[in-house]
């Protein structure tokens, strides 16, 4: 059943994209409740065995196995965090579509699902989706050219990343493109990712009255509250 | 979520499901949800998934296992929705599936650790968040032995190579799970006794599930649907 929530917002960007430095500029500024990626529960595993390397290594074998249990732990954040109301509004770092339009999307571009694997996920995402996931109120996309990501990378060195190739990253980023910009409903506001990151508070501020006008949250207050009383 | 009222068919392989759950509809007054086979096998013209998961067990239980529960509910909500007051009786369940097929098919190394794991997630979450709390279990039972002879007799094509050893192992998971691990009334029919032929037997069967269940589960009210168009005639 689609929930009520205060606000939602999806915050989509490839992987080096900037997005958890946009995350920390918006939690500092607005009183927003932040879903991270659920990446910790792809990498933990009660034993030795790690659903993200197991897909690393043998990417046709696992790939369904992988791209079932991310949707699911992202099916289950959304859950947790959609039903309360605690917050004036919720941004989540990627979501159910993403994982779908563009990371499980690729990965059967790739040849590492099959055509019958990507049915069966698809057959999962139709129902559970129309059950689970609140259409959000809007999406922001921090649009960044897959060089830079491939940069960004570089720089910060996480050990997961480290050996993606750039053409993966200009994979993701076209699957990106096609989605965001391509033809869909929700509101999405388009924000230049390939700037340094911010460290000036004007610039800060600036990018979120950039978002607070967009969708509105400033003028929301009230209503917000009379729905929710 | 809806108030659903499911009774749950459960059974070995062979014990006459199909035939019992044919008698169950023709003569109560309930919405009866089969196992979404076709759901199974043909997957919008990309392939089978029975048929991969029998050819190479390994390599696919974990996609059968998950994508079959999930079916299966999907199967009983659309159903629900379209006539939400009904009351369910469903063939087989997504906690058979669990306790009973996954289960063994874990134990005899068709899952590893991490496929179980991931699996038992999946379940755990769509059961909590999809799934009433079951109105009852109707278990079919029988000894592992008659299931094979009912299977020789009926000779399906895709049923050849299940093994006596194979059915024992079933019937006791079904045994532990019905008979000692659940909350949920189970009401256990002896199958042992040949139903398929003998009416008898059959109407004992229904009535064996109308004392349990009823008035929730009942027969259908064939007498008064008869007596209503009679009036009707009479005023003409």
């Amino acid at each position: 059943m689609p929930f009520v929530t205060a606000l939602m917002l999806f915050l989509e960007g490839n992987i080096g994209a900037g997005k958890s430095s946009f995350l920390q500029i918006l939690a500092d500024h607005l009183n927003c409740k932040v879903i991270f990626e659920p990446h910790h529960r792809w990498q933990a595993s009660d034993d030795s065995e790690n659903i993200l390397d197991l897909f690393y290594k043998n990417p046709k074998r696992w790939a369904y196995t992988f791209e079932t249990y991310t949707l699911l732990t992202r099916l289950c954040d959304h859950q947790v965090h959609t039903s309360k109301h605690d917050h004036q509004f919720v941004i989540s770092e990627r979501s159910p579509y993403s994982g779908r339009y563009c990371f499980a999307a690729n990965t059967h571009a790739q040849g590492h699902l099959t055509d019958l694997e990507w049915e069966l996920y698809q057959s999962l995402c139709d129902h559970l989706f129309a059950q689970h996931v609140a259409k959000p109120t809007g999406m922001i996309y921090l649009k960044t050219s897959p060089e830079i990501c491939y940069k960004r990378l570089n720089i910060r060195n996480r050990k997961e990343e480290s050996t993606l190739p750039l053409e993966y990253l200009e994979q993701l980023h076209a699957k990106h493109e096609t989605w965001l910009l391509g033809k869909q409903d929700i509101p999405t506001l388009v924000l230049d990712g390939n700037l340094p990151y911010l460290h000036d508070n004007e610039s800060k501020q600036h990018l979120v009255k950039l978002v607070s006008d967009f969708f509105g949250i400033g003028k929301l207050n009230e209503t917000q509250a009379a729905v929710f009383c | 979520m809806k108030h659903k009222q499911q009774f749950f068919v459960e059974g070995n392989i062979g014990v006459g499901k199909s035939t019992f759950l044919k008698i169950v509809e023709e003569t109560l007054d309930c919405q009866m949800v089969f196992e979404p086979h076709e759901k199974w096998q043909d997957i919008n013209g990309a392939g089978n998934l029975l048929h991969h998961f029998y050819a190479d067990t390994q390599r696919w239980a974990y996609t059968f296992q998950s994508y079959a529960f999930i079916t299966r509910v999907m199967e009983q909500d659309m159903l629900a929705a379209q006539r939400p007051h009904a009351v369910q009786v469903v063939e087989r369940s997504v906690f058979s599936d669990r306790y009973c097929f996954a289960q063994l098919a874990t134990e005899a190394g068709n899952m590893n650790k991490l496929e179980w794991q991931v699996y038992q997630h999946w379940f755990d979450w769509l059961v909590g968040a999809h799934m009433e709390k079951p109105a009852g279990f109707i278990y079919l039972r029988t000894a592992p032995e008659t299931c094979l002879k009912r299977l020789k007799k009926r000779a399906r094509s895709e049923e050849t190579g299940v093994s006596l050893e194979y059915l024992t192992a079933l019937h006791n998971k079904h045994e532990n799970w019905l008979l000692r691990g659940t909350d949920v009334p189970v009401l256990v029919l002896d199958c042992d006794i040949d139903f398929e032929h003998d009416e008898n037997r059959q109407a004992e069967l229904i009535k064996q599930i109308t004392d349990a269940f009823g008035p929730v589960l009942r027969t259908v009210p064939k007498a008064s649907a008869c007596q209503f168009s009679i009036e009707n005639l009479e005023s003409f």
